[in-house]
């Protein structure tokens, strides 16, 4: 019995060596820096290399600003609005995907070019694209007569969050879609046959 | 096996990681002994070869002058020996890098930075006085101007280098096609404005910046100080922005705005520059830059009109002295790169840089020495040289970097008409104060 129990414990200790290096990457390159940013938080650091304790008046000092409300603000809609929007889009692309059609699979790697795209490169054409004076996007709602003027949609504190939501949206709701589908493909048919036949439609047969 | 290779793995991790953490922390002896040689002692006037360091580290910004340094690094190293690294670093992440570097004891022995950073880094400890190490013939080929910009408490604490001298300059075609003529206040300008302005032909009056820390100030601090404002008060104690005058620069600034190209918000000099070499705007404030572009290119740049700097209400006027620095850190190599930095600061080498990117000497060698700077007919140099005595610099000032991003968002907020020139100048005021304040 004892024996048993020794070899029981000498299995879990080799069987937690698996998992050790994650352990210390993790601790060394994510607790401690989390660790020592939140020490930090607390002092004030002078020119000269001192640290002064001020306990909580960076927190004070970071609510009183009056740009903060702004700040969360932002963050909420970039978190919140800008989810939904992926979520949302890729949706609606893994349903379009779903189903056969001609021409499905160009499509799909069409719809797969965004997420295939280095950023930088997406962030370039974007930048060209936003550009006031000859870029595409202004260039054509002054065509459309949307607008008479150029508008810097990236140096404008009134758009430029819509604009760089919408280039994060067009480049992650790709990996949304391929998410979703491989979801959808998980699912058995004879489910949604089961319910056809007790009569559910298009909307109740996907929820 | 398989316990025996993960047991195996886990040792290497965390021998490595331990190993990684023992190179960094003694890396102030690692720097300074980069050779088999001990550094020389620091104020000593000469060092005999066996206190030489093998190699010393300096950074360039931009590739400034790369070229240039390669060449008189190879000299330095033929006459001592010593090897001169040579670093590249980008404009927009030097000051957040040399302080990293800087606080991991990791510092190069010399680098090319701002003298708005020369107070700080004094207070910091991380640079010795250039003026004890560098010859008494580099200290007394600088102008004064240049010293003074240069010096804390009277003494030369870095050494002054790339100086360009700021003013408005003029399309000269797009105003004789609008029949005005060059404006001499901001007033005038704003008045002449809608002339040069036609967004549906692509041409605008001004090109400026409003949304990137840096250069929107230095785009707005000339039209601040033409107005009787400044970044501080008098004795240095508060801001010198937060009142009638300032807020009066601050509107005049957003005025301008209206009739500038539309890409303020995300622009860089840079971008300023190209608008007006593209003869997409009428003005703009710079340095002599975009004409050694056309220059370079082969293009004609004859149309361009090199101002005065724009009076304010009262008369006042004054061109945005820029002046960048070379800084000889505390690594124990001072006393050769002090040497470096007298071989560097040649007419053969930084006058040779000088003259290519079109910036203004300060060194009186480069005036005899490099016809260029001495040929009044010379639109690059002369004009600009001329603007020195009214050019103003930006403070050196402990806490600058916090100081200039308060002002430039304020710039910012009042220009994109979130707030208005008060408000936002009231915002900044306060937070200016309390930076001064320490």
């Amino acid at each position: 019995m004892k024996k048993r129990k020794k070899s029981e414990i000498l299995e879990k200790s080799f069987n937690m060596l698996y998992i050790l290096p994650m352990i210390i990457v993790y601790l060394v390159f994510i607790i401690y820096p989390m660790g020592d940013v939140m020490r930090l938080s607390f002092y004030d650091k002078k020119v000269n290399g001192d640290m002064i304790y001020i306990g909580l008046k960076n927190f004070a000092d970071f609510f009183a600003d009056p740009d903060t409300p702004m700040i969360f603000m932002n963050t909420a809609i970039w978190v919140f609005v800008g989810t939904a929007l992926k979520l949302g889009l890729g949706l609606i692309m893994a349903l379009a995907l779903y189903k056969n059609f001609f021409g499905k699979k160009l499509i799909t790697g069409v719809m797969l070019i965004p997420y295939a795209m280095p950023a930088a490169v997406a962030c370039m054409i974007w930048r060209l694209m936003y550009n006031p004076m000859f870029g595409h996007i202004g260039q054509f709602m002054r065509d459309v007569g949307l607008t008479d003027q150029a508008v810097n949609f990236l140096g404008n504190t009134k758009t430029s969050l819509l604009a760089v939501m919408i280039v994060n949206v067009w480049a992650v709701a790709p990996f949304c879609a391929l998410n979703i589908l491989s979801a959808l493909y998980s699912i058995p048919k004879y489910i949604y046959e089961a319910a056809s036949i007790d009569g559910a439609n298009g909307w109740q047969g996907g929820k | 096996m398989k316990k025996a290779l993960a047991f195996v793995l886990s040792l290497l991790l965390i021998v490595s990681l331990a190993a990684c953490g023992q190179s960094a922390a003694p890396a102030t002896e690692s720097s300074a002994s980069d050779s088999t040689a001990a550094p020389a002692e620091s104020g000593s006037s000469e060092t005999s070869t066996a206190a030489l360091p093998e190699s010393i580290t300096y950074v360039t910004l931009g590739s400034t002058g790369l070229d240039v340094l390669k060449q008189a690094a190879d000299q330095f190293k033929s006459e001592t020996g010593v090897e001169v690294k040579l670093e590249d670093w980008a404009y927009t992440e030097a000051y957040q890098k040399i302080l990293t570097v800087a606080e991991a004891g990791n510092m190069p022995d010399a680098m090319y930075g701002f003298a708005s950073w020369t107070n700080e880094f004094k207070e910091a400890g991380y640079i010795v006085c250039a003026e004890d190490y560098i010859s008494k013939d580099l200290y007394n080929d600088f102008s004064e101007g240049a010293r003074k910009v240069c010096s804390v408490d009277g003494k030369m604490w870095t050494v002054p280098s790339y100086m360009s001298v700021r003013t408005v300059l003029f399309n000269q075609k797009m105003l004789d096609a609008a029949g005005v003529k060059v404006p001499t206040t901001w007033e005038e300008f704003l008045e002449i404005a809608p002339k040069l302005y036609d967004p549906a032909n692509g041409k605008y009056a001004y090109s400026l910046v409003a949304g990137q820390t840096k250069n929107t100030l230095d785009c707005f601090l000339p039209i601040l100080w033409a107005y009787g404002a400044d970044v501080m008060n008098a004795d240095g104690t508060a801001n010198g922005f937060n009142n009638e005058k300032g807020i009066a620069a601050l509107q005049m600034y957003c005025d301008i705005a209206k009739y500038s190209v539309p890409d303020y918000g995300e622009a860089t000099i840079n971008e300023t520059q190209s608008n007006f070499t593209n003869q997409v705007a009428a003005a703009y404030f710079h340095n002599a830059q975009g004409m050694r572009a056309l220059a370079d290119a082969g293009q004609d740049y004859s149309w361009v009109t090199v101002a005065e700097p724009l009076a304010g209400p009262d008369g006042e006027k004054y061109s945005l002295g820029v002046m960048d620095i070379d800084i000889i850190f505390k690594t124990g190599n001072e006393d050769t790169t002090a040497k470096f930095i007298d071989l560097w600061h040649t007419a053969d080498y930084q006058g040779l840089v000088i003259e290519q990117t079109g910036w203004v000497p300060n060194q009186a060698s480069y005036f005899e020495k490099r016809a260029a700077f001495s040929d009044e007919t010379n639109v690059m140099v002369a004009p600009f040289c001329a603007l020195e005595p009214i050019a103003k610099f930006k403070p050196s000032i402990v806490g600058w970097e916090q100081v200039e991003k308060s002002m430039a968002d304020a710039v910012t907020k009042a220009v994109m008409g979130e707030m208005s020139p008060a408000d936002a100048f009231a915002q900044a005021g306060s937070e200016v104060d309390a930076i001064i304040a320490g």
